[in-house]
């Protein structure tokens, strides 16, 4: 049983999960679906241009500027938090300090970075929603995001929840290299928006 | 005279080929501006994490002169590459970015960045062994982590503010206060 | 094998990394072909120098 009793040994809750948004979304990815859900987001996205966020960004350039400066701040400061714990993990740094400690504190930054990235985002993306419904690229980097949250709050914290010893230490590069990578597509799909759109 | 001095050496890298080739090319300065961008990420995240270290933020069981040491490479390989890739923005673009009033202003933060920087580990290197288990560095390390945090802020605000033409001497002719921000050249014809 | 065990967070964190890596794999090195595709159509050869949106 484990400490949190939560998952009984004999559960496979996660896993089945795991398995059951992976059929969602190759359905929802190789079918008319996308396309049918797409078409329907667009009354959404022009109704974000006139929310106040999205007014307050299309009137005020010096707002969008500087909001667009702390969501890069906030990106920083995920950034950190995630290379951080990403390389305690894979053995990089801080080897000498117990796992448990540097994962713990990472988080925590992590959140407050994932937070302030998700409201400055979320003004930005309302003020210039009517161009980026258009740009395949946004719509990569919100299923990065997506993926990276679920993965962060659903499979790496749950399975850190275990001392470091008893995780198959395979599983726990994988892990850590696949964060990596998924947080860099995540700001380097964000930044190419930028590009597209011009 | 400053102001001259400025714009002919920009007028002289506008003028090399590469420079132009740079500019217009959409892959190459994408990338470069991509990478400048992103290796912020490395650069500002390792500071951030030490600085809120000495202010008792993050990781407050780990000691200090740890912290410092350990993410001190990875910030440095970040801050070099952000300076390359920094230089070669500079120079597709050398004309408008040096008459911008964010860029000069971003000039003189780096500078400060680089004095608080410098302070910081001087006073860290003389002082770590007594305090370095604390939860908190003392006031002098902390004031230095508040400055970084606030300078090097200022700076990433000043960086994505040059993007944006509001005081751009192209623009501006009849403006005077905007001229004078920009150090823009009388009769100028290269912008 | 050591003591590590393969419960249900085990199994779920390897097999949604290998997914989340195969299809970030997948996506770039598929903007790394368009993107060569692009320059190949754009001047008949792979020149970074250039813009291939301008003609």
């Amino acid at each position: 049983m484990s400490a949190l009793g939560s998952t009984s040994s004999t559960s496979y809750g996660k896993t089945i999960t795991v398995a059951v948004l992976l059929f969602i979304l190759l359905t929802f990815s190789f079918t008319d679906l996308r396309y049918q859900t797409w078409l329907r987001l667009y009354e959404f996205f022009l109704w974000l241009e006139t929310t106040p966020f999205g007014v307050i960004g299309k009137t005020w350039g010096a707002v969008f500027a500087v909001v667009e400066a702390i969501h890069l701040l906030a990106m920083a400061l995920l950034g950190g938090a995630v290379i951080v714990g990403d390389a305690r993990l894979l053995g990089w740094l801080f080897i000498d300090v117990p796992a448990r400690e540097i994962l713990d504190k990472a988080h925590k930054v992590f959140v407050v970075g994932l937070t302030v990235v998700l409201i400055t985002g979320i003004f930005m993306a309302c003020g210039v929603a009517g161009k980026i419904y258009w740009l395949p690229v946004f719509w990569y980097k919100m299923l990065a995001l997506a993926t990276g949250i679920f993965f962060v709050f659903f499979i790496r914290r749950p399975l850190l929840r275990h001392p470091l010893e008893e995780i198959h230490p395979r599983v726990t590069k994988l892990i850590a290299i696949s964060s990596m990578l998924l947080w860099f597509t995540v700001a380097a799909t964000g930044r190419w928006i930028g590009f597209a759109g011009s | 005279m400053i102001n001259e001095l400025i714009y002919d050496f920009a007028i002289w890298l506008d003028d090399s080929a590469w420079s132009t080739l740079l500019h217009e090319s959409y892959y190459m300065y994408n990338w470069v501006e991509s990478i400048h961008v992103l290796t912020l990420v490395v650069c500002l995240g390792m500071l951030f994490m030490i600085d809120l270290r000495m202010l008792g933020y993050a990781l407050p069981n780990v000691p200090a002169s740890n912290i410092a040491r350990r993410l001190n490479m990875p910030m440095l390989i970040g801050f070099a590459i952000m300076f390359i890739t920094g230089i070669l923005l500079f120079y597709a673009v050398p004309v408008r970015t040096s008459q911008s009033v964010w860029f000069r202003v971003k000039m003189i933060l780096l500078v400060a960045c680089a004095v608080n920087a410098y302070l910081f580990h001087r006073r860290m290197n003389e002082s770590v062994s007594s305090w370095d288990h604390d939860t908190k560095a003392p006031d002098r390390i902390r004031f230095g982590a508040i400055f970084s945090l606030g300078f090097w802020s200022l700076v990433v605000i000043c960086g994505r503010l040059v993007a944006y033409d509001w005081f751009d001497c192209e623009y501006t002719d009849s403006d005077n206060f905007s001229q004078l921000l920009s150090g823009c050249i009388a009769g100028q014809e290269r912008f | 094998m050591n003591d590590s065990k393969w419960d249900d967070r085990t199994i779920a964190a390897a097999s949604s990394s290998v997914i989340i890596l195969g299809a970030l794999l997948y996506y770039w090195v598929g903007e790394g072909q368009s993107m060569l595709e692009l320059l190949e159509l754009a001047y008949g050869s792979v020149k970074f120098f250039n813009n291939p949106l301008v003609f």
